[in-house]
């Protein structure tokens, strides 16, 4: 009798309710995917952008908002991608496209050599050791003369094909990118590891009693996210063509990155994708306004922490019980 | 076997354990009595490796253990239920005890059998682990080191904040998982209460054992004697 509660509804009713966001999602995909027949280059440019931002503001979520990875070096994954894409093309004369899994392959690899060292540390000095290390990749890339030293390198093979392959190729490659993200951020907290990440981040001495590796959680984390921000990074750089180290290690990778995660919603999954479209469209209007742009944008950012920690997506969960991606769940009491 | 051999434990530059030492047999019930800050807490942490020891300050079934990690202990056998409960917020209680019972061994307990045992954790298993009354969160996290399959239970404050009724339910639960042949490491406030539960005894005071014996032949004058140090 005591288990009648707990018994779900019947199966119809599953079965329309999950068609229907299943419908719209394919719609979307298949609306995405045909764009290059019917949108600008300008258009495919943005998106390029936009898909790439969203993966690496996604997985620098996973590391700040599930793994308490605060990182601060962020665009070492950026550059570590795009380098490994440009020279391996460069110097293979390669098809840039097959050598995005040379790009995965090695920004993977840096992860895991990095967390050696990067491991060591936690919490402020954590954060900060992860920005020194960026900013001595910064370094060493400015006096590699054989990855074009200060003025770095052009993607040779990209001149090869036609205009429109080429947009139209990064612009599928970045589409792939961004849903990519987003299937593996909800694929890993739906699992295991997302189980055993947020009792880390609820109760470490907890989760540890509970037999939680809390650093083989860690280390998973970093690899994935390490992984797809250099996957990103590598596609954003073939949009732009040229990767110099300056621009490629710039802390302003990091920057829209945690102003992204922070007003979507940091440790949410939806809050990527909403801080994406919102930080798109105030570029998109204000940006002519030069240093009063950036000005408002820090403001945004501090009034969204003070205002709404949970940023934009908790203020839209408070009002309307929606579960977009069917993780959302409760911070934790402080 | 479990037992710890004349250790020493500190955090940081404190020392909270001098030379303590202790054992439990298989199956056995035994109370760690004593006032707050008399290192209580501490032993059961420097059994299960979140306090570090010497490699031979901890011994289980005649081999050294000491100094290893919390999931290696589980995986030996040994769990702890943390004071104050410290369940998962951000989990339902059914992914509570999943988590546990992914990293734990296999054996009788099984999260069926839990949810079996106890109608009123499956009623609110899809709930947040936080949204319960303190009762039924001290039985979700007793059952969370249970899913685990230990062969010796470690149990810190059980409980602390409870209602006389909910302790009785939560020595009920663990009666029955004592009943399968579990030993059990019991740290009680309540001194009749922790004596009744087991068979020995030890009472600590200021990092070491100031009196130890049969719970049965207690004496309660000793036993506030060593209590309270006077």
């Amino acid at each position: 009798m005591s288990d009648t509660p707990t018994i779900m509804p019947a199966a119809p009713n599953v079965l329309r309710t999950a068609m229907l966001p299943l419908t719209m999602a394919l719609i979307g995909c298949a609306v995405l995917v045909a764009l290059p027949w019917y949108a600008s280059f300008a258009t495919q440019r943005l998106l390029v952008e936009g898909f790439t931002v969203f993966a690496i503001a996604m997985a620098w979520n996973l590391l700040a908002g599930y793994g308490g990875l605060v990182v601060v070096g962020h665009q070492m994954f950026v550059g570590v991608g795009a380098y490994a894409l440009f020279a391996s093309s460069n110097w293979l004369g390669l098809n840039p496209w097959l050598c995005l899994p040379v790009a995965a392959l090695v920004s993977a690899l840096f992860s895991l050599i990095s967390s050696v060292p990067m491991f060591r540390l936690s919490g402020a000095h954590f954060a900060v050791g992860t920005w020194v290390l960026a900013e001595m990749l910064h370094i060493l890339t400015l006096n590699t003369s054989w990855l074009g030293a200060g003025a770095g390198m052009p993607l040779e093979a990209l001149g090869d094909f036609d205009r429109w392959t080429r947009n139209a190729g990064v612009y599928w490659a970045a589409l792939a990118v961004g849903l990519g993200a987003l299937a593996i951020a909800t694929t890993v907290l739906h699992g295991p590891l997302g189980l055993a990440l947020m009792s880390v981040r609820d109760n470490e001495a907890a989760a540890l009693a509970s037999g939680v590796s809390v650093r083989r959680a860690k280390l998973s984390l970093w690899l994935i996210s390490g992984t797809m921000t250099g996957l990103a990074g590598a596609v954003s750089y073939m949009n732009t063509l040229q990767v110099t180290p300056d621009a490629t290690f710039s802390l302003n990778w990091t920057a829209i990155a945690i102003f992204t995660a922070v007003l979507g919603g940091i440790g949410t999954l939806e809050g990527p994708l909403v801080g994406t479209v919102l930080y798109f469209l105030l570029r998109e209007v204000f940006a002519d306004y030069g240093a009063w742009y950036l000005i408002g944008l820090g403001m945004l950012a501090i009034a969204t922490m003070v205002v709404a920690p949970g940023g934009a997506w908790s203020l839209i969960a408070r009002r309307w019980p929606i579960d977009l991606l069917g993780v959302r769940r409760s911070m934790p009491p402080l | 076997m479990l037992s710890i051999e004349s250790v020493d434990a500190y955090y940081g530059l404190f020392q909270a354990l001098f030379g303590l030492s202790f054992s439990i047999s298989p199956g056995e019930t035994v109370a760690l009595i004593g006032s707050n800050g008399a290192g209580k807490s501490t032993l059961l942490k420097t059994i299960v490796g979140a306090v570090r020891v010497r490699r031979d300050g901890v011994r289980l079934d005649g081999r050294d253990v000491g100094g290893d990690t919390e999931p290696q202990q589980l995986a030996r056998g040994i769990a702890l239920v943390p004071e104050g409960r410290r369940l998962f917020g951000s989990l339902t209680v059914l992914e509570n005890l999943q988590l546990a019972a992914r990293n734990g061994r296999a054996g009788p307990w099984t999260i069926p059998r839990l949810m079996q045992e106890f109608p009123v954790m499956k009623e609110f298993q899809h709930r947040p682990s936080t949204a319960l009354s303190g009762g039924q969160q001290q039985l979700v996290a007793i059952s969370r080191a249970l899913v685990c399959n230990p062969n010796y239970l470690l149990c810190d404050e059980i409980s602390l904040g409870l209602s006389p009724l909910a302790v009785n339910d939560v020595y009920g639960l663990l009666s029955r998982a004592r009943g399968d042949g579990l030993a059990v490491v019991l740290v009680e406030q309540n001194v009749t209460r922790a004596l009744a539960e087991s068979g020995r005894f030890y009472c600590i005071q200021k990092g070491r054992v100031a009196l130890s014996g049969k719970s049965a032949d207690a004496d309660h004058a000793a036993v506030a004697q060593a209590y309270f140090g006077m």
